[in-house]
Protein backbone atom coordinates (compact mmCIF):
# COMPACT_ATOMS: atom_id res chain seq x y z
CA UNK A 1 0.00 0.00 0.00
CA UNK A 2 1.44 2.91 -1.23
CA UNK A 3 0.98 6.89 1.01
CA UNK A 4 -1.31 7.66 -1.95
CA UNK A 5 -3.71 4.90 -1.41
CA UNK A 6 -3.92 4.71 1.64
CA UNK A 7 -5.09 8.48 1.80
CA UNK A 8 -7.31 7.57 -0.98
CA UNK A 9 -8.99 4.54 1.42
CA UNK A 10 -8.74 6.48 4.24
CA UNK A 11 -10.55 9.79 2.53
CA UNK A 12 -13.66 7.46 1.09
CA UNK A 13 -14.23 6.22 4.11
CA UNK A 14 -14.60 9.61 5.74
CA UNK A 15 -16.81 11.20 2.31
CA UNK A 16 -18.58 8.28 2.65
CA UNK A 17 -20.52 9.09 5.84
CA UNK A 18 -22.94 11.51 5.71
CA UNK A 19 -21.16 14.93 6.78
CA UNK A 20 -18.36 13.93 5.98
CA UNK A 21 -17.91 15.51 2.81
CA UNK A 22 -15.52 17.98 4.13
CA UNK A 23 -12.70 15.23 3.85
CA UNK A 24 -13.16 15.52 -0.22
CA UNK A 25 -10.08 17.57 -0.39
CA UNK A 26 -8.30 17.49 2.69
CA UNK A 27 -5.50 14.61 1.49
CA UNK A 28 -2.39 17.00 3.64
CA UNK A 29 -5.06 16.64 6.41
CA UNK A 30 -5.18 13.19 6.29
CA UNK A 31 -2.06 12.86 4.96
CA UNK A 32 -0.15 14.88 8.38
CA UNK A 33 -2.17 12.38 10.35
CA UNK A 34 -0.70 9.32 9.09
CA UNK A 35 2.39 9.33 11.49
CA UNK A 36 -0.01 9.43 14.13
CA UNK A 37 -1.81 6.12 12.81
CA UNK A 38 1.36 4.28 12.24
CA UNK A 39 2.40 4.97 16.11
CA UNK A 40 -0.99 3.78 17.16
CA UNK A 41 -0.53 0.82 14.77
CA UNK A 42 2.63 0.04 16.53
CA UNK A 43 1.52 0.24 19.57
CA UNK A 44 -1.83 -1.70 18.78
CA UNK A 45 0.13 -4.60 17.64
CA UNK A 46 2.58 -4.98 20.50
CA UNK A 47 0.26 -4.95 22.75
CA UNK A 48 -1.21 -8.19 20.81
CA UNK A 49 0.29 -11.20 21.30
CA UNK A 50 -1.50 -12.79 18.39
CA UNK A 51 0.19 -10.31 15.88
CA UNK A 52 2.93 -9.04 17.28
CA UNK A 53 5.42 -10.81 15.16
CA UNK A 54 3.96 -8.97 12.33
CA UNK A 55 6.08 -6.20 13.69
CA UNK A 56 9.20 -7.04 14.85
CA UNK A 57 12.37 -7.02 13.48
CA UNK A 58 16.31 -7.27 14.66
CA UNK A 59 18.51 -4.42 14.80
CA UNK A 60 22.22 -4.16 15.24
CA UNK A 61 23.42 -2.32 17.86
CA UNK A 62 26.93 -1.49 18.64
CA UNK A 63 28.09 -0.42 21.77
CA UNK A 64 30.53 1.92 23.38
CA UNK A 65 33.63 1.16 25.63
CA UNK A 66 30.58 1.35 28.60
CA UNK A 67 28.35 -0.98 27.17
CA UNK A 68 25.77 1.18 25.96
CA UNK A 69 23.99 1.60 22.92
CA UNK A 70 21.52 3.87 20.86
CA UNK A 71 18.33 2.12 20.05
CA UNK A 72 16.95 5.11 18.57
CA UNK A 73 19.97 5.20 16.05
CA UNK A 74 19.47 1.60 15.26
CA UNK A 75 18.29 0.40 11.52
CA UNK A 76 15.68 -2.09 11.36
CA UNK A 77 16.59 -5.09 9.29
CA UNK A 78 13.22 -5.19 7.69
CA UNK A 79 12.63 -1.82 7.32
CA UNK A 80 16.09 -0.47 6.94
CA UNK A 81 14.92 2.91 9.07
CA UNK A 82 15.93 4.07 12.12
CA UNK A 83 13.99 5.22 15.05
CA UNK A 84 11.45 3.24 14.65
CA UNK A 85 12.14 0.98 17.63
CA UNK A 86 9.71 0.47 20.38
CA UNK A 87 11.12 0.77 23.47
CA UNK A 88 8.48 -1.32 25.25
CA UNK A 89 8.97 -3.71 22.49
CA UNK A 90 12.55 -4.73 23.45
CA UNK A 91 10.99 -6.37 26.48
CA UNK A 92 9.31 -8.71 24.52
CA UNK A 93 11.90 -9.21 21.72
CA UNK A 94 15.34 -10.67 22.41
CA UNK A 95 18.63 -8.98 23.17
CA UNK A 96 21.64 -11.27 22.20
CA UNK A 97 25.28 -10.24 22.74
CA UNK A 98 28.19 -10.63 19.70
CA UNK A 99 28.56 -14.31 21.51
CA UNK A 100 24.86 -15.09 21.01
CA UNK A 101 24.30 -14.76 25.08
CA UNK A 102 20.97 -14.14 25.60
CA UNK A 103 20.69 -11.12 28.00
CA UNK A 104 18.32 -10.50 30.58
CA UNK A 105 16.10 -7.87 31.09
CA UNK A 106 16.76 -5.79 34.10
CA UNK A 107 13.56 -3.10 34.32
CA UNK A 108 14.93 -1.05 37.35
CA UNK A 109 18.11 0.25 36.38
CA UNK A 110 19.39 0.12 40.46
CA UNK A 111 18.87 -3.60 39.74
CA UNK A 112 21.07 -3.29 36.89
CA UNK A 113 24.07 -1.94 39.04
CA UNK A 114 23.39 -4.49 42.10
CA UNK A 115 24.78 -7.97 42.20
CA UNK A 116 23.37 -10.79 40.17
CA UNK A 117 23.58 -14.33 39.16
CA UNK A 118 26.95 -14.31 36.63
CA UNK A 119 25.16 -17.25 35.05
CA UNK A 120 23.63 -14.55 32.77
CA UNK A 121 24.31 -11.05 30.73
CA UNK A 122 21.91 -8.27 31.48
CA UNK A 123 20.54 -5.16 29.92
CA UNK A 124 18.67 -2.46 31.12
CA UNK A 125 16.84 0.75 28.80
CA UNK A 126 17.48 3.80 30.79
CA UNK A 127 17.77 7.56 28.81
CA UNK A 128 16.86 6.33 25.84
CA UNK A 129 20.06 4.46 25.53
CA UNK A 130 20.71 0.05 26.44
CA UNK A 131 22.84 -0.56 28.68
CA UNK A 132 24.63 -4.06 28.92
CA UNK A 133 26.55 -5.84 31.17
CA UNK A 134 28.55 -8.99 30.28
CA UNK A 135 27.48 -12.69 31.10
CA UNK A 136 30.14 -14.50 33.55
CA UNK A 137 31.09 -11.37 35.48
CA UNK A 138 30.99 -10.48 39.12
CA UNK A 139 29.49 -7.33 39.96
CA UNK A 140 29.84 -6.27 43.90
CA UNK A 141 30.25 -2.74 43.32
CA UNK A 142 28.55 -1.33 39.75
CA UNK A 143 31.94 0.00 38.82
CA UNK A 144 32.93 -4.13 38.39
CA UNK A 145 30.19 -3.84 35.66
CA UNK A 146 32.02 -5.22 32.63
CA UNK A 147 30.00 -4.34 28.76
CA UNK A 148 28.74 -6.94 26.91
CA UNK A 149 30.26 -8.31 23.47
CA UNK A 150 29.35 -5.80 20.95
CA UNK A 151 27.04 -5.22 18.65
CA UNK A 152 24.04 -6.41 20.16
CA UNK A 153 21.53 -8.38 18.11
CA UNK A 154 18.38 -6.54 19.46
CA UNK A 155 14.52 -8.01 18.02
CA UNK A 156 12.28 -5.91 18.88
CA UNK A 157 8.62 -4.53 17.45
CA UNK A 158 8.61 -1.54 15.64
CA UNK A 159 6.12 1.06 14.26
CA UNK A 160 6.88 1.71 10.92
CA UNK A 161 7.84 5.16 9.83
CA UNK A 162 6.65 4.64 6.54
CA UNK A 163 3.17 3.07 4.60
CA UNK A 164 5.55 0.95 2.91
CA UNK A 165 6.60 -0.62 5.75
CA UNK A 166 2.95 -1.48 6.94
CA UNK A 167 2.70 -5.36 6.54
CA UNK A 168 -0.42 -6.59 3.85
CA UNK A 169 -2.61 -8.14 6.75
CA UNK A 170 -2.13 -4.78 8.50
CA UNK A 171 -3.23 -2.35 5.95
CA UNK A 172 -6.72 -2.34 7.00
CA UNK A 173 -6.25 -1.66 10.89
CA UNK A 174 -4.16 1.03 9.43
CA UNK A 175 -7.21 2.36 7.50
CA UNK A 176 -9.16 1.89 10.54
CA UNK A 177 -6.78 3.58 13.27
CA UNK A 178 -6.55 6.29 10.42
CA UNK A 179 -10.12 6.86 10.13
CA UNK A 180 -10.92 7.03 14.05
CA UNK A 181 -7.89 9.41 14.83
CA UNK A 182 -9.60 11.75 11.93
CA UNK A 183 -13.20 10.89 12.85
CA UNK A 184 -11.98 12.21 16.52
CA UNK A 185 -10.30 15.87 15.15
CA UNK A 186 -12.50 18.79 16.72
CA UNK A 187 -13.48 21.63 15.05
CA UNK A 188 -12.34 24.87 16.85
CA UNK A 189 -15.55 25.83 16.83
CA UNK A 190 -16.41 22.88 19.21
CA UNK A 191 -12.95 22.92 21.51
CA UNK A 192 -14.69 26.53 22.52
CA UNK A 193 -18.11 24.68 23.06
CA UNK A 194 -16.56 22.30 25.29
CA UNK A 195 -14.57 24.62 26.84
CA UNK A 196 -16.89 26.64 28.04
CA UNK A 197 -18.90 23.28 29.19
CA UNK A 198 -16.15 22.20 31.11
CA UNK A 199 -16.11 26.10 32.90
CA UNK A 200 -19.56 25.63 33.67
CA UNK B 1 -19.10 30.41 -37.96
CA UNK B 2 -21.18 30.51 -41.12
CA UNK B 3 -22.49 34.18 -41.20
CA UNK B 4 -21.18 36.37 -43.16
CA UNK B 5 -20.37 39.88 -41.59
CA UNK B 6 -22.41 41.66 -44.24
CA UNK B 7 -25.45 39.31 -43.22
CA UNK B 8 -25.18 40.55 -39.95
CA UNK B 9 -24.91 44.07 -41.21
CA UNK B 10 -27.95 44.32 -43.33
CA UNK B 11 -30.20 42.38 -40.51
CA UNK B 12 -29.20 45.61 -38.50
CA UNK B 13 -29.90 47.56 -41.63
CA UNK B 14 -33.57 46.21 -42.15
CA UNK B 15 -34.43 46.00 -37.85
CA UNK B 16 -33.35 50.22 -37.97
CA UNK B 17 -35.35 50.56 -41.58
CA UNK B 18 -32.41 51.94 -43.21
CA UNK B 19 -32.43 49.98 -46.24
CA UNK B 20 -34.20 52.34 -49.23
CA UNK B 21 -36.20 51.34 -51.73
CA UNK B 22 -39.62 52.14 -53.07
CA UNK B 23 -40.56 48.33 -54.03
CA UNK B 24 -40.09 45.09 -52.83
CA UNK B 25 -37.85 44.42 -55.82
CA UNK B 26 -35.48 46.83 -54.95
CA UNK B 27 -35.66 46.52 -50.81
CA UNK B 28 -34.88 43.00 -51.79
CA UNK B 29 -31.69 44.11 -54.39
CA UNK B 30 -30.41 46.61 -51.92
CA UNK B 31 -30.99 44.37 -48.55
CA UNK B 32 -28.85 42.12 -49.70
CA UNK B 33 -25.72 44.18 -51.49
CA UNK B 34 -23.00 45.60 -49.65
CA UNK B 35 -24.04 48.52 -47.57
CA UNK B 36 -23.76 52.33 -50.11
CA UNK B 37 -24.70 55.26 -50.19
CA UNK B 38 -27.50 54.49 -52.35
CA UNK B 39 -29.01 51.60 -50.76
CA UNK B 40 -29.16 52.67 -47.45
CA UNK B 41 -30.99 55.79 -46.41
CA UNK B 42 -31.06 57.08 -42.88
CA UNK B 43 -27.94 59.14 -41.93
CA UNK B 44 -28.68 58.43 -38.37
CA UNK B 45 -26.98 54.80 -39.83
CA UNK B 46 -24.30 55.41 -41.39
CA UNK B 47 -21.83 52.33 -42.56
CA UNK B 48 -18.92 52.51 -40.27
CA UNK B 49 -21.21 52.95 -36.71
CA UNK B 50 -22.92 50.15 -37.67
CA UNK B 51 -20.07 48.02 -38.13
CA UNK B 52 -18.03 49.32 -35.47
CA UNK B 53 -21.50 48.50 -33.21
CA UNK B 54 -21.35 44.61 -35.01
CA UNK B 55 -17.87 44.65 -33.91
CA UNK B 56 -18.55 45.99 -30.36
CA UNK B 57 -21.63 43.13 -30.00
CA UNK B 58 -19.60 40.40 -30.89
CA UNK B 59 -16.88 41.44 -28.69
CA UNK B 60 -19.68 41.25 -26.14
CA UNK B 61 -20.20 38.10 -26.60
CA UNK B 62 -17.05 37.19 -26.68
CA UNK B 63 -16.44 38.06 -23.25
CA UNK B 64 -19.53 36.71 -22.19
CA UNK B 65 -18.49 32.84 -23.17
CA UNK B 66 -15.05 33.57 -22.00
CA UNK B 67 -16.40 34.13 -18.33
CA UNK B 68 -18.35 31.62 -18.96
CA UNK B 69 -16.29 27.90 -18.98
CA UNK B 70 -18.96 25.82 -18.55
CA UNK B 71 -20.92 27.18 -21.60
CA UNK B 72 -20.64 24.77 -24.54
CA UNK B 73 -19.21 27.05 -26.93
CA UNK B 74 -16.13 28.28 -24.22
CA UNK B 75 -13.88 25.22 -25.54
CA UNK B 76 -13.65 26.56 -29.23
CA UNK B 77 -12.37 30.23 -28.09
CA UNK B 78 -9.55 29.00 -25.87
CA UNK B 79 -6.17 28.57 -26.07
CA UNK B 80 -3.46 26.73 -23.60
CA UNK B 81 -0.43 27.87 -22.19
CA UNK B 82 3.15 27.37 -21.90
CA UNK B 83 4.37 25.15 -19.11
CA UNK B 84 4.05 26.99 -15.92
CA UNK B 85 6.12 26.45 -13.58
CA UNK B 86 4.86 27.25 -9.58
CA UNK B 87 5.30 30.50 -8.91
CA UNK B 88 5.38 31.50 -12.72
CA UNK B 89 3.89 34.83 -14.12
CA UNK B 90 0.90 34.55 -14.65
CA UNK B 91 0.67 34.83 -19.20
CA UNK B 92 -1.05 37.59 -20.27
CA UNK B 93 -1.09 36.85 -24.17
CA UNK B 94 -1.29 33.57 -25.50
CA UNK B 95 1.22 32.21 -27.98
CA UNK B 96 0.61 34.59 -30.97
CA UNK B 97 0.30 37.93 -28.47
CA UNK B 98 -3.52 37.41 -28.27
CA UNK B 99 -4.56 39.05 -24.73
CA UNK B 100 -5.77 36.33 -22.67
CA UNK B 101 -9.59 37.56 -21.48
CA UNK B 102 -12.29 36.23 -19.11
CA UNK B 103 -12.27 33.10 -16.47
CA UNK B 104 -9.51 30.35 -16.46
CA UNK B 105 -10.82 27.16 -17.36
CA UNK B 106 -8.94 23.69 -16.55
CA UNK B 107 -5.51 24.02 -15.39
CA UNK B 108 -3.76 20.59 -16.12
CA UNK B 109 -0.44 18.57 -15.31
CA UNK B 110 1.67 19.45 -18.05
CA UNK B 111 3.57 16.19 -18.69
CA UNK B 112 0.39 13.57 -18.16
CA UNK B 113 -2.74 16.31 -18.51
CA UNK B 114 -4.24 15.19 -15.07
CA UNK B 115 -6.66 18.03 -14.06
CA UNK B 116 -5.52 19.91 -10.94
CA UNK B 117 -8.56 21.26 -8.45
CA UNK B 118 -8.14 24.81 -7.84
CA UNK B 119 -7.78 25.44 -4.05
CA UNK B 120 -6.76 27.89 -1.31
CA UNK B 121 -3.66 29.20 -1.80
CA UNK B 122 -2.85 28.14 2.04
CA UNK B 123 -3.13 24.68 1.43
CA UNK B 124 -0.27 24.83 -1.69
CA UNK B 125 1.72 26.74 0.58
CA UNK B 126 1.89 24.04 3.23
CA UNK B 127 2.03 21.11 0.95
CA UNK B 128 5.10 22.78 -1.24
CA UNK B 129 6.76 23.32 2.34
CA UNK B 130 6.76 19.95 3.23
CA UNK B 131 6.61 18.18 0.03
CA UNK B 132 9.67 16.27 0.64
CA UNK B 133 8.81 15.84 4.29
CA UNK B 134 5.22 15.57 5.76
CA UNK B 135 3.71 14.81 2.25
CA UNK B 136 6.42 13.09 0.80
CA UNK B 137 4.73 10.36 -1.48
CA UNK B 138 1.50 12.24 -1.29
CA UNK B 139 0.51 13.06 -4.47
CA UNK B 140 -1.67 16.42 -5.07
CA UNK B 141 -3.50 18.20 -7.79
CA UNK B 142 -3.92 21.69 -6.90
CA UNK B 143 -3.80 25.25 -7.84
CA UNK B 144 -4.30 28.77 -7.06
CA UNK B 145 -3.97 32.13 -8.59
CA UNK B 146 -2.85 35.25 -6.82
CA UNK B 147 -2.86 38.53 -8.67
CA UNK B 148 -0.17 37.68 -10.40
CA UNK B 149 1.40 34.56 -9.68
CA UNK B 150 -0.03 30.95 -10.54
CA UNK B 151 1.14 28.48 -7.61
CA UNK B 152 -0.02 24.91 -8.13
CA UNK B 153 1.54 21.54 -6.61
CA UNK B 154 3.22 19.87 -9.35
CA UNK B 155 7.17 19.75 -9.97
CA UNK B 156 6.45 19.36 -13.65
CA UNK B 157 4.46 22.02 -14.32
CA UNK B 158 0.95 22.78 -15.76
CA UNK B 159 -0.71 23.98 -18.27
CA UNK B 160 -4.02 26.41 -17.92
CA UNK B 161 -6.43 27.04 -20.36
CA UNK B 162 -8.10 30.34 -21.05
CA UNK B 163 -9.95 32.63 -24.01
CA UNK B 164 -8.19 34.93 -26.30
CA UNK B 165 -9.90 37.84 -27.75
CA UNK B 166 -8.81 39.31 -31.30
CA UNK B 167 -11.20 42.63 -32.11
CA UNK B 168 -12.77 41.29 -34.99
CA UNK B 169 -12.01 43.01 -38.38
CA UNK B 170 -15.18 43.94 -40.74
CA UNK B 171 -15.18 42.19 -43.79
CA UNK B 172 -18.40 41.60 -46.01
CA UNK B 173 -17.91 38.63 -47.00
CA UNK B 174 -15.90 37.10 -44.14
CA UNK B 175 -17.47 34.77 -41.65
CA UNK B 176 -18.17 35.91 -37.95
CA UNK B 177 -16.02 34.70 -35.33
CA UNK B 178 -19.20 33.08 -33.54
CA UNK B 179 -21.60 30.10 -34.00
CA UNK B 180 -24.92 30.81 -35.72
CA UNK B 181 -26.73 30.51 -32.88
CA UNK B 182 -25.11 33.62 -31.31
CA UNK B 183 -26.61 35.80 -34.46
CA UNK B 184 -30.41 36.62 -33.42
CA UNK B 185 -28.84 37.82 -30.17
CA UNK B 186 -25.75 40.00 -32.70
CA UNK B 187 -28.39 41.59 -34.61
CA UNK B 188 -30.64 42.76 -31.47
CA UNK B 189 -26.97 43.80 -29.68
CA UNK B 190 -26.05 46.27 -32.23
CA UNK B 191 -28.97 47.34 -33.04
CA UNK B 192 -29.22 48.70 -29.30
CA UNK B 193 -25.75 50.55 -30.01
CA UNK B 194 -26.99 52.11 -32.83
CA UNK B 195 -30.35 53.40 -30.95
CA UNK B 196 -30.40 56.13 -29.08
CA UNK B 197 -31.78 55.55 -25.77
CA UNK B 198 -34.10 58.77 -25.75
CA UNK B 199 -36.17 60.07 -28.33
CA UNK B 200 -37.49 58.46 -31.27
CA UNK B 201 -35.25 55.51 -31.34
CA UNK B 202 -36.04 54.94 -27.29
CA UNK B 203 -38.04 51.74 -27.94
CA UNK B 204 -36.49 49.97 -30.14
CA UNK B 205 -33.39 50.71 -27.56
CA UNK B 206 -35.48 48.93 -24.93
CA UNK B 207 -36.56 46.13 -26.83
CA UNK B 208 -33.04 45.18 -28.61
CA UNK B 209 -30.80 46.08 -25.60
CA UNK B 210 -33.44 43.75 -22.86
CA UNK B 211 -33.24 40.44 -25.85
CA UNK B 212 -29.08 41.40 -26.17
CA UNK B 213 -28.71 41.70 -22.52
CA UNK B 214 -30.92 38.65 -21.70
CA UNK B 215 -28.98 36.58 -24.04
CA UNK B 216 -25.49 37.73 -22.52
CA UNK B 217 -27.26 36.46 -18.72
CA UNK B 218 -28.44 33.29 -20.62
CA UNK B 219 -25.01 32.49 -21.36
CA UNK B 220 -23.47 33.47 -18.25
CA UNK B 221 -26.03 31.80 -16.34
CA UNK B 222 -24.41 28.62 -17.11
CA UNK B 223 -21.67 29.49 -14.61
CA UNK B 224 -18.12 28.52 -13.78
CA UNK B 225 -16.51 24.98 -13.02
CA UNK B 226 -16.74 23.49 -9.92
CA UNK B 227 -14.18 22.20 -8.16
CA UNK B 228 -15.27 18.97 -8.20
CA UNK B 229 -14.94 18.86 -12.17
CA UNK B 230 -11.54 19.79 -11.89
CA UNK B 231 -10.39 17.66 -9.27
CA UNK B 232 -8.42 14.17 -9.27
CA UNK B 233 -7.73 11.91 -6.40
CA UNK B 234 -4.45 11.08 -5.32
CA UNK B 235 -4.76 7.28 -6.45
CA UNK B 236 -6.71 7.88 -9.52
CA UNK B 237 -3.58 8.24 -11.37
Amino acid sequence: MTLNELVQYTKRRLVGVPGGEVWADREIEIAATIPAALQELGAQVLRDRHRRNLLQQSYSVALDSAGIGNLLTAIGGITGTAGEILQDGVALGVVRDAENNVLVWLPNYDDFLRPASIAFGYYTLVAARIYTRAVGVAVTPSLDIAPAATPLTVFSSYAPAAVSGVPKELEDDTISILTEILMRQVSPINQVGIRSGRSN
Amino acid sequence: MATTYGEVEREVHQILANVAGGDVATVETNYVAVSSNTNRLNPDFAFTPVRDAVIESIIEILLAIADTPRYPQWPSYSDSSTNLSNGALRPTVDSLGNNIVGVWGQVEEFTTARPCLPAPLDRIRDYNLYSTTIYAGLDVYWWALDAEKIYHTRADGVRAYFCTLVRPVFNPTSFISLFDDQVPALVQGAVAKMAEKEGRYAALFTASSGLFQAHLAGIRAHGLLTGSETSIIPSAK
